[in-house]
């Protein structure tokens, strides 16, 4: 019986033992908040978009206050595994505007930019490390690129052409080279593009101007013909295959993504509504309004917010992480099924500094990453990484 | 605190009243009668109360934080160790053999602790572009402590002096984190010092469940009837890490303003004093010790 009480007791204590702390690196790795902070008071940055590296690193595309044009400069910013700052990259004034999204094409990153005087895109490369930067003019006259995606090896552009007030969507190939383009109006009239302007030089709202294909088609989320709308087109065609409208620049859709044929994730916004609608079925060709959908609304969110949808398989689920930024200055994780679109979970992060999310992503390893623009205390704009493990969200 | 200030009398006033009732009901003898008694009273069980105070300080073990400078070294937290006296209040269970005893502890201890991250922000060029903020952190943390020491007393008269070694078993009940910040802003047109409220947030998640550390002190127990007044002295030397490396940024709040718990080993000074009453009595003269 002794001998039977002094075995539990030890067992006991052995059990006991084996729930202290260690220093552990795989705990480092796996969940981390980084803000990476610039001692210049007047510096502000903010970010665009990440990609986790081959090394497991990161790297962050972002925009930077320039003081000799009102455009916005290029910065780009390592990371380790862990976060922590490995080196930055202020890109000369050279090339301003960049845009989104970070597309890694073959071993090399790449977004596009622009040349300040001649309003040229750009297409920039940069390597792993965030080093090596070159710029390619595209080989045909696309001025102020708006957003970018990546079909394979491409990219799907939008630019704004202001001579002849058109959306622009092109296929470009890594190398600068652009296959194919068709220009869609935006309307007639000097008013029309004074909000677009002011985009690009910030001092205006900021559009979610989009690209990407959803099927044989693809499609842009910008202005055309006197709202901003959802454009699909098989760029070869003068006329849209299909519009979703918005209301002028009062309402259209904050992100999309594609899900499988006519299935959507989408967000919209309306004269400062916000919904989400983690599944909708948009006609891609004929023309309808985002104002006619439904969706869940959520007063919680700042006016016409800023949101990022990512699918993502997350505990061997597929879901839909909407990602949103919310009146309390924090950014909130909605979780949804994608095939029912029903909600699962919800989760905010940030709260003390305000932060302002830029782009989510999933990890090799199945972790969530968001990219934010935090402003350290209260008032300098800065990058933030935030990484959640997969095992602390709560479907 | 304030618990501890009430314990303290109450534990006094008991001392007392004991001894006074030891006295109306019988003479005390020290002095064992013959060696029957003086064999009985090698060994001894006490069991008392004691409470008092903590001081805790930090042994930064890896130095993390939420802040990635890109153009700056970070500086290190500057921890105020041992200037925040928490509570501590127990029991002592303790055996007595010939000069020896091993005692059994467990007791409630808060244990407070702080440290501050200074920030600066400046233009070269342009004086007046300049910001210093200040961010100070202030952890209370619960826990149950689980004792366990061996001593030996000195002398065998009425006022025993010892010495102790052991270690402690340690529980997280509960914690929490306040931060305050406050600076310095020159930008404002003139030297703008400011306060905020402080952020005040629960932090369980952020320290360790278990740690145990190792003990080693002194004190002094005097005989007052047959009773013991124990006044007693621990330095505990942090053996594990008392946050946790899983949750260190886990606390939203606390990461949004760049706060990271370092990788710390919690050392504390503990003092207490206790009232011990013997559970093995002669019953003729209730004597409970043996004074040489």
């Amino acid at each position: 019986m002794m001998r039977i009480k002094t075995f539990f007791l030890i067992l006991f204590l052995l059990a006991q033992v084996a729930c202290l702390e260690e220093t552990n690196p795989a705990f480092d790795e796996k969940a981390f908040t980084k803000i990476y902070d610039n001692y210049q008071f007047s510096a502000s940055y903010f970010p665009i978009d990440v990609q986790q590296t081959s090394d497991g690193g990161y790297l962050v595309l972002g925009g930077r206050r320039l003081s000799t044009t009102t455009f916005t400069g290029i910065y780009l910013l390592k990371a380790d595994k862990f976060g922590n700052f490995i080196s930055d990259e202020e890109i000369d004034e050279s090339f301003v505007n960049p845009v989104g999204d970070l597309m890694k094409i073959g071993a090399d990153y790449y977004f596009l930019c622009m040349d300040p005087l001649t309003l040229q895109t750009h297409v920039a490369r940069v390597d792993a490390n965030g080093e090596n930067f070159t710029a390619t003019p595209v080989s045909t006259s696309l001025t102020y690129p708006a957003a970018a995606s990546q079909d394979g090896t491409n990219i799907i552009a939008l630019s704004y052409n202001s001579v002849n007030l058109e959306s622009v969507i092109s296929i470009i190939t890594s190398t600068g080279s652009v296959s194919s383009s068709k220009g869609y109006t935006i309307g007639a009239g000097e008013g029309v593009e004074e909000p677009i302007i002011n985009h690009y030089l910030r001092t205006g709202r900021q559009f979610p101007f989009q690209t990407g294909k959803a099927g044989s088609l693809y499609f842009f989320n910008g202005f055309y013909n006197y709202t901003f709308s959802l454009v699909f087109t098989d760029i070869s065609q003068d006329v849209p295959n299909g519009v979703v409208q918005g209301q002028q620049d009062d309402g259209g859709f904050s992100a999309i993504v594609p899900v499988s044929g006519n299935t959507f994730a989408a967000a919209r916004f309306n004269f400062g509504d916000n919904f989400l609608l983690p599944k909708v079925n948009l006609n891609t060709s004929g023309t309808s309004s985002s104002t006619d959908l439904e969706g869940f609304t959520l007063p919680e969110l700042t006016p016409d917010a800023t949101v990022k949808i990512m699918r993502a398989t997350i505990k061997n689920q597929q879901v839909l992480v909407f990602a949103a930024d919310t009146k309390s200055k924090q950014v909130g994780l909605y979780f949804y099924d994608e095939a029912s679109g029903t909600f699962l979970a919800s989760r905010y992060i940030g709260y003390s500094n305000p932060l302002e999310v830029a782009a989510i992503k999933q990890t090799t390893e199945g972790d969530l990453i968001i990219c934010a623009t935090t402003f350290v205390g209260g008032r300098f704009g800065r990058f933030c990484l935030v990484k959640i493990p997969q095992s602390d969200i709560r479907l | 605190m304030k618990k501890l200030y009430l314990l303290i009398p109450c534990l006094f006033i008991t001392t007392l009243l004991l001894h006074a009732q030891q006295r109306r009901k019988a003479p005390t003898s020290y002095n064992a009668g013959n060696s029957q008694d003086a064999k009985f009273l090698e060994k001894q069980w006490w069991l008392g109360f004691k409470a008092g105070i903590n001081l805790s300080g930090a042994d930064v073990v890896t130095a993390y934080s939420a802040l990635s400078p890109v153009n700056y070294t970070p500086s290190a937290k500057a921890y105020d160790n041992f200037k925040h006296p928490g509570v501590v209040a127990g029991l002592e269970v303790s055996f007595y053999y010939k000069g020896f005893s091993v005692s059994f502890q467990p007791a409630y201890r808060n244990a407070i602790f702080s440290y501050t991250n200074q920030y600066l922000w400046e233009d070269p060029g342009i004086p007046e572009n300049r910001l210093e903020l200040t961010y100070a952190q202030k952890q209370q943390i619960d826990y149950a402590d689980f004792p366990l020491l061996f001593r030996y007393d000195f002398a065998s008269t009425r006022l025993r002096p010892y010495v102790q070694v052991g270690a402690v078993y340690t529980a997280l009940i509960d914690a929490t984190k306040s931060v305050t910040i406050s600076g310095i802003d020159y930008a404002s047109g003139g030297q703008n010092e400011f306060t905020n409220e402080p952020i005040i947030v629960g932090a369980k998640q952020l320290f360790a469940d278990y740690q145990w550390a190792l003990i080693g002190g002194a004190g002094v127990n005097y005989h007052v009837g047959n009773i013991r007044v124990n006044l007693d002295l621990q330095y505990r030397k942090g053996m594990s890490l008392a946050n946790s490396t899983e949750n260190r940024y886990g606390n939203a709040q606390l990461a949004g303003v760049g706060d990271a718990m370092d990788d710390i080993k919690i050392n504390s000074f503990v003092v207490t004093l206790g009232t011990l009453f013997p559970l093995r009595f002669l019953t003729k003269g209730y004597s409970s010790i043996n004074l040489k």
